[in-house]
């Protein structure tokens, strides 16, 4: 192993981050439940499985970290500490000192801060021991295998020595095996070799030092071995002590303790080995820790914390590919048979054909009487013939059938592959919920439902930031304080409800709070106040309608919410993020019963449904979602507003622009009838003007690369059924280059839009 | 500029002789340029390539390879030169060639007229330096090589990439 592969590093942070997360989990769990095992055992296995992974990708200052909360969490388990409220937030913090190590890494840093040195200390208050000397992670020793008789095993790797404690817990023997060779062996450079492949074959090998690789290049007088077999000392010696080979084995039984020493000794920074390959780039290529003030992070808040993080493995339940496989094979199968029936039909045809051959060659040749004989028999191998036909037929369309059978399942299954569950979303947020109405001195128990509901990996990062949005202002101004509450005849603790599941094509998400709800009022005074509305327009609005105002830009800001018994913390942001990812946002609310927020999302990124349409020869598609209907307009229904065309739909007087003109700059004069596809944006709808409507279809995304391509009004492209490319209406994107189009229009205005 | 991938053949008796580096040929109109084999992907026909709307004038359009749809240029046009394409919506020819490139995990096409063969450059074969850059004028063209009497215009990958995502900012 000489260098750490990045692909290691990347499986243990995926790995990390979800342990971290499971570590915060159980430990909420354990505040509810103190004398929950389960939740101390949860939190035990996850620590130390971060502990040992940092630990084999050198990253020491997590592995040292990890350990002194492991070891809390083992006297937590032994029963030797009480699990108090204090407990549980010291261990939610040394969680966040944990995350902050990982994202540091993940960014090529090393976690430098104050805090995790305080927590050491309050750790080792905890543990009744001097915590360690800070700086000992910083010092690396060597490895040194030297030839003397009693081995160290400091050449273990952290992972090698859990592995080797996990044999133990289970009663497995390890063994330590050293040989030293005989150097006057004329074949001495594959004796290693040989004895490696003996121990091989009864037994596991957990470590061998130095490496096959080192010992492939050269000759090495001596080398170890680290086994696990149920085969014990004399059977090794009488397999592996090859005379002619070895000069000396040495076999030692490796306990419990000698484990538990060596991680003491490595606490301890007295010789703190890791594997050669980790200490050797720990030098080379990992950041060190550098004093530098400005790198310091002394503080952990949630809401500094609420970093995205983009993950591009996937992990896949082996189920899923199970049943993939499945379909490979009955796809396998059903190439055969295609392939034997394609023979017979094959070979039905070549007899008909020859059989026509004959017969119209042949007949004026043979006499009468025979030929009625030769004739019926040739009839009737006919008849064969087509029979034969007409089965293989059948046979071909029931395995067509068959055939669209699996690619249909094969495509949900392959799009199910992107899907994880919400879980990974909503996890995050009882922490958040629990700190930050603590924060307020308000008291709130958030609902979680449908964890299971799954959604696009690629929704998972981009759902999270309208979520906390939406989350802190249900917390911030829609529950009320305690007393508020009782006043008001509620119970005095809040409830946040937070539920995803999934409907037709769609999946739902709504955050629900039994708070104060919204003011439309004040909303509406608002809205007049920024100039988003006039009072005239406030005065006949709905109250739907004017809930609406609140996803409009600029609504509010933070300082001016507070006086506003409502929210609109960024709305107009979380509604923009959502509409990114194909959804939508709707707000119900009641005076002092609560508001509802509920968020609708396709079920994957990759395909849409969209409206095939062509503009001049080009094959467009527009998202089903954007469009509120299609109709054909005749040219007298146009109406001249500020020299721009538009229609009137339901008393809405709507513009109407072609597309042909604004992609390909074509006139356009609306002479004759013409499609007209309406689509909404904010609270107002557009008419855009296509040259043929071909239908409803699903396409595929076939994302652009924007560092070399970009094209306004065009989001992305898609390969249509014949190999040809269609390209992605950007609605929003054509809307507002319209407006802005209208906006500027001066002198220069054409007599046509 | 850094000539990357040098090696030197295991047959070369003398210094002169060193094989510098690999190289695709092809032509635009009588001239003779060079393109660096290691960021050739494969060669195409210049058939379906569709026009992208409101994009800047050196694109060709855009190209359905094998799934992902990828840009292709007219090298032409990135060269100032002449194209016969210019403002076509679809360009299906079976006589124009596009080399599909990758550089830095981006995959593109060049549309040339023709390929011409494959070089192996040697060291004293190649002339670099910037006097260069005045010959074409974006500077994509880094070098001569000088092969059997003919000047052939090495084009500079890092260059060119350069010059097409500038492009992009300036659209």
């Amino acid at each position: 192993m000489q260098e750490i592969s990045q692909e290691l590093v990347a499986d243990f942070m995926n790995e990390a981050f979800e342990l971290v997360q499971k570590m915060e989990n159980s430990l909420l769990v354990l505040e509810n439940n103190p004398t929950d095992k389960a939740a101390v055992a949860e939190i035990f296995r996850a620590a130390h499985t971060i502990k040992g992974g940092a630990g084999t990708i050198g990253f020491t200052e997590i592995k040292e970290f990890t350990h002194k909360v492991e070891d809390l969490l083992d006297r937590v388990r032994k029963s030797e500490i009480a699990v108090t409220p204090d407990l549980v937030s010291l261990l939610l913090r040394c969680k966040d000192v944990i995350e902050g190590m990982l994202d540091a890494r993940q960014n090529g840093d090393v976690y430098v801060g104050e805090l995790a040195e305080d927590i050491m200390k309050e750790l080792g208050e905890y543990l009744g021991k001097q915590p360690p000397d800070p700086t000992a992670s910083s010092q690396e020793g060597k490895t040194s295998n030297q030839s003397e008789g009693k081995a160290s095993l400091s050449y273990l790797t952290a992972y090698e020595r859990s592995v080797i404690l996990e044999f133990l817990h289970q009663n497995f023997p390890v063994y330590e095996l050293w040989y030293v060779f005989n150097e006057n062996y004329e074949m001495k450079d594959v004796s290693a070799f040989q004895i490696y492949a003996l121990v091989g074959d009864f037994a596991q090998i957990i470590r061998m030092e130095p490496s096959l690789e080192i010992v492939e290049k050269e000759f090495r007088p001596d080398f170890r071995l680290v086994v696990m077999t149920d085969k014990d000392e004399d059977f090794i010696r009488q397999k592996t002590f090859m005379k002619d080979l070895v000069t000396s084995l040495q076999i030692r039984r490796i306990r419990n303790n000698d484990i538990e020493n060596l991680e003491t000794q490595i606490m301890k920074g007295q010789s703190l080995e890791t594997a050669p390959s980790v200490t050797e780039m720990e030098k080379s290529s990992l950041p060190q820790p550098s004093e530098n003030p400005s790198s310091k992070k002394t503080t952990l808040s949630s809401d500094a914390q609420e970093s995205v993080r983009m993950s591009t493995t996937l992990r896949v339940e082996s189920t899923r590919i199970d049943e993939l496989m499945n379909l490979v094979g009955e796809l396998v199968i059903n190439k055969s048979l295609l392939h034997e029936i394609s023979q017979m039909m094959v070979k039905s045809h070549s007899n008909i054909r020859l059989f026509f051959k004959s017969f119209l060659s042949g007949i004026a040749l043979l006499p009468l009487d025979e030929n009625i004989e030769t004739n019926r028999e040739l009839n009737y191998h006919l008849r064969e013939d087509f029979h034969q036909l007409e089965t293989s037929l059948e046979q071909y369309q029931e395995i067509l059938q068959r055939f669209n059978q699996i690619s249909s399942a094969l495509q949900e299954n392959v799009t199910g592959l992107r899907m994880v569950p919400i879980q990974q979303v909503f996890s995050r947020f009882p922490r958040l919920v629990r700190d930050q109405a603590q924060k307020l001195g308000k008291q709130i128990t958030l609902e979680i439902e449908g964890v299971e509901t799954e959604i696009d990996k690629g929704m998972v990062d981009d759902l999270f930031d309208p979520l906390i949005h939406i989350l802190r202002n249900s917390i911030d101004h829609g529950i009320e304080k305690p007393e508020e509450r009782a006043a008001k005849g509620k119970s005095p603790q809040g409830k946040i409800l937070l539920r995803a599941y999934h409907e037709g094509e769609n999946v739902y998400i709504e955050v629900s709070d039994d708070g104060l709800g919204i003011d439309i009022d004040r909303v509406k005074q608002k809205a007049i106040e920024k100039g988003l509305i006039s009072s005239a327009t406030a005065e006949n609005l709905s109250a739907k309608e004017a809930l609406a105002l609140i996803f409009l830009p600029g609504f509010s800001t933070a300082q001016e919410v507070t006086e506003l018994s409502g929210r609109g913390v960024g709305m107009d942001v979380v509604k923009k993020k959502i509409e990114q990812l194909g959804g939508s946002v709707s707000l119900s609310t009641a005076r002092d019963k609560g508001t509802k927020i509920q968020i609708k999302l396709p079920l994957t990124l990759a395909i849409i449904q969209g409206l095939h349409v062509l503009i001049s020869g080009f094959s467009y598609i527009l998202p089903i979602v954007s469009i509120d209907e299609t109709m054909i307009v005749q040219p007298e229904d146009l109406v001249d507003i500020e020299g721009d065309p538009h229609i009137n739909v339901r008393g809405e007087f709507v513009p109407v622009f072609s597309l042909r003109r604004f992609f390909y700059h074509e006139s356009e004069s609306f002479r004759s009838s013409f499609y007209c596809i309406l689509a909404k944006q904010g609270e107002k709808h557009y008419g855009l003007v296509v040259d043929e409507i071909v239908g409803e279809q699903d396409v595929v995304i076939k994302p652009f690369n924007n560092r070399l391509i970009k094209s306004p009004g065009i989001s992305a492209g898609t390969i249509i059924g014949n190999g040809n490319i269609g390209y992605i209406v950007d609605l929003n994107g054509v809307i507002q280059s319209y407006k802005d189009i209208v906006g500027q229009k001066g002198e220069n205005h054409g007599n046509s839009q | 500029m850094e000539i990357r991938n040098k090696r030197v053949s295991a047959e070369e008796t003398t210094v002169l002789q060193k094989v510098l580096m690999q190289c695709i040929s092809f032509s635009l109109g009588e001239q003779l340029y060079a393109l660096s084999m290691d960021a050739v992907e494969s060669i195409l026909f210049a058939r379906k390539i569709f026009l992208l709307p409101n994009t800047h004038d050196k694109l060709l359009g855009v190209y359905n390879l094998r799934g992902n749809i990828i840009p292709v240029y007219s090298l032409r046009r990135l060269l100032s030169l002449s194209d016969p394409y210019q403002g076509s919506r679809i360009v299906d020819e079976d006589d124009r060639y596009v080399i599909v490139v990758k550089y830095q995990r981006n995959t593109f096409g060049l549309m040339v007229d023709t390929i011409y063969k494959h070089l192996e450059v040697l060291e004293n074969e190649f002339q670099g330096g910037d006097h260069i850059a005045r010959w074409s004028e974006h500077a994509v063209v880094s070098g001569v090589i000088l092969k059997q009497e003919q000047e052939i215009l090495f084009i500079d990958m890092d260059r060119l990439f350069l010059y097409i995502s500038s492009l992009q900012e300036k659209k």
